[in-house]
């Protein structure tokens, strides 16, 4: 027996085909789910998901609680309608669920969780409160129903629609909430795009959402709402985790929030598992057929399988969210088995759409970038382009052009070859083709008091190549390599005022934790150089 | 619900047209693709392929998911509408103009022994 939402009859008078939902009768789609794609990625679309759940927690202890139920930390949150992502978890370390957490004011927040686990959290989370925090409320909020409105164009739209929302929510920045008469309106979303996701009592659903719509935005149904999520890069509970599933394995570690003695559920199995596989998108290169949820991915490292598929309408080709080995990184060519064929595909790191412009190499434009670890073959190509980094850049190395030139290109070529007393230390080289366009080392110490960190030194892309993605995909190529060699933190330096560099390492997790004054000096002048840290996830060793 | 009546129909959704030289035209019915939803992708058998009624034969799938279309009829392919694989979405516009191959049956008067419109639409209950 379904439930309906407070928006039930409007879907049906709109003619929308109607599905089951996690016991929700929801719709799919109003006619065409993908014009209803592009009017959120071009214009503005309104999803009705009342079907979500509201829980609102209370009482003096709900700080101390939610910080030992969620593995995020809602102590981050200080500013009142500041919102959190985070994950639910088992004491296993399995996904509960995953939630939205909004800061309302002292001794209350407001949970967003999904449909279908709804029942579940409530009474998981009234266990803990008895264990830990006897006396806080917990209140399910079926009294209240929940209109997403998504799209470049969309607050603009909400603003007209309904009189008054534009003072409340002009200034309010992505990921916090403010409060508007008898609606909750919320910057955050499921699309990859800007909007708001509105709360709002469910005897004003109606009243709004025709509002909205006569302010033009587009009804849209869920069929849109999964391939925008999944363009988005963002997880699909019961797809792409679940109970079984490690949010460490899921692409969710940046959610758990591990700094510090903070006690968590789930917190000592996370740590004691690792992390066992990486997460991240493919992109389809052949046709013959769509990506989905359980084909079999082969990958170099073994065997991996995809936990959400689609057909991307932005990119026009089939997209995939999977879980596979670790040391497979963007970059890497695989094969998918669809029916009785394997398909050529490519991993990329999601997102793969943010804010309508595609954010991975698609085959072709521009080139697929391959990164691999350079041999002693490769001295040649690796010195031009070492020579041309010095010179374009010489505050940004330690090395400079000169002594390099002097030096013979053997010197270079042991570093390419495999040191069996320095197993951990590599080079990488970005290809176009057979043109080597960007570089970047990885070397390990390995004396028993140095050996869980590495250097990454040498970065360089080809300056007529910069901006296009290749220094990120070095990074990330450089992450997965010290994620499987167990190293626990990866360090390097920056050269002060080098924003470029330090935005890609930025972006990858690094954080600056130091700055050597006048570390290097170059024409006279000396430069500053910032220390910048990234602490890996635990990993067990590969398998085979 | 769009089920033309000179047309024949089976219960997994394909319809057949008989044309003036004896072959076969096959496709998937109106309803069939307002199930799928969006086509994005389209995967037709070869010329000169020869079909057993009911094998597997081509693909089609949505944004949602993927189904196959099977040979209502045992014959040989004889003829592929190209179009389709190019723009999968002409199957939604049109499911009756947007046929999918042409067959040269085994038995000329099989086709005689499927669902006829009535028959079709009790199957597919509206």
């Amino acid at each position: 027996m379904s439930r309906s939402t407070p928006l039930n009859a409007l879907h049906r008078a709109a003619g929308a085909r109607m599905v089951d939902f996690g016991g929700w009768d929801m719709p799919l789609h109003y006619g065409s789910q993908l014009d209803e794609h592009h009017a959120v990625r071009r214009g503005a679309g309104m999803f009705d998901v009342s079907h979500m759940r509201v829980v609102d927690i209370e009482g003096p202890a709900a700080r101390a609680f939610l910080r030992r139920a969620i593995a995020n930390d809602v102590a981050r949150l200080v500013e009142p309608g500041k919102a959190l992502y985070g994950c639910l978890l088992a004491p296993d370390g399995g996904v509960v669920d995953d939630l939205i957490v909004y800061f309302v004011r002292d001794g209350v927040y407001r949970l967003v969780v999904n449909a279908g686990t709804a029942d579940g959290d409530i009474a998981w989370l009234s266990s803990l409160r008895d264990q830990h925090a006897p006396g806080l409320a917990i209140r399910p909020r079926p009294d209240l129903a929940i209109i997403a409105v998504q799209g470049p164009t969309a607050r603009g739209k909400v603003w007209r629609a309904l009189p008054g929302s534009e003072a409340a929510t002009a200034a309010l920045k992505p990921f916090s909430a403010a409060v508007h008469g008898d609606c909750f309106i919320a910057r955050t979303g499921y699309t990859g795009e800007d909007g708001f996701e509105i709360v709002m009592p469910a005897a004003r659903a109606e009243a709004n959402w025709t509002a909205l719509a006569g302010a033009g935005v587009r009804p849209c149904g869920l069929g849109a709402r999964d391939t925008l999520r999944l363009e988005a890069g963002m997880n699909l509970y019961g797809q792409d985790m679940d109970a079984k599933t490690s949010p460490l394995d899921a692409g969710l570690a940046w959610t758990v929030d591990l700094s510090g003695e903070r006690d968590f559920v789930g917190r000592a199995a996370l740590v004691a598992a690792g992390q066992r596989r990486v997460f991240l998108g493919l992109v389809l290169l052949d046709g013959g057929g769509v990506l989905r949820a359980h084909q079999t991915v082969h990958t170099s490292h073994g065997e991996g399988e995809i936990t959400s598929g689609t057909y991307s309408p932005t990119m026009s080709r089939s997209i995939a969210l999977a879980r596979l080995p670790i040391g497979v990184a963007a970059g890497d060519p695989v094969e998918v088995a669809v029916r009785d064929k394997r398909l050529r595909a490519r991993v990329v790191k999601p997102p793969f759409v943010r804010a309508g412009q595609v954010r991975v190499p698609l085959d072709g434009r521009p080139v697929a970038i391959d990164v691999r670890p350079l041999t002693a073959d490769d001295v040649a190509a690796y010195r031009a382009l070492r020579l041309r980094g010095f010179a374009e850049h010489p505050e940004a190395f330690t090395s400079s052009a000169d002594e390099e030139s002097g030096k013979p290109p053997e010197s270079l070529a042991r570093r390419l070859a495999r040191d069996p007393a320095r197993p951990h230390d590599a080079v990488y080289g970005a290809f176009d083709g057979a043109t080597l366009v960007g570089v970047a080392g990885i070397d390990v110490d390995m004396r028993a008091k140095t050996r869980h960190k590495g250097h990454v030194f040498g970065m360089y892309v080809a300056s007529e190549r910069a901006g296009s993605g290749i220094g990120a995909a070095l990074v990330e190529r450089l992450i997965a390599h010290a994620t499987a060699a167990g190293l626990r933190q990866l360090v390097l330096t920056v050269t002060a005022g080098n924003a470029a560099a330090e935005r890609v390492y930025a972006r990858a997790g690094f954080v600056a934790c130091g700055r050597e004054p006048q570390a290097v000096v170059v024409a006279g002048r000396a430069h500053d150089k910032i220390t910048m840290v990234l602490f890996l996830p635990a990993a067990s060793a590969p398998r085979s | 619900m769009n089920i033309p009546a000179d047309l024949r129909y089976t219960s997994s959704h394909e319809w057949l047209r008989r044309e003036t030289d004896g072959s076969i035209t096959v496709g998937i019915t109106d309803h069939a693709q307002g199930q799928l939803g969006d086509l994005v992708f389209v995967e037709l058998p070869a010329v000169g392929r020869k079909l057993g009624a009911g094998e597997a034969c081509a693909v089609v799938e949505s944004v949602k998911a993927a189904s196959d279309v099977y040979a209502p009829i045992g014959g040989t392919v004889v003829a592929t509408n190209e179009a389709v694989p190019a723009a999968p979405e002409k199957v939604n516009e049109d499911a009756y103009a947007a046929w999918l191959f042409r067959l040269r049956p085994d038995d000329p008067a099989a086709m005689d022994a499927l669902l006829d419109a009535r028959g079709y639409q009790a199957v597919i209950g509206e």
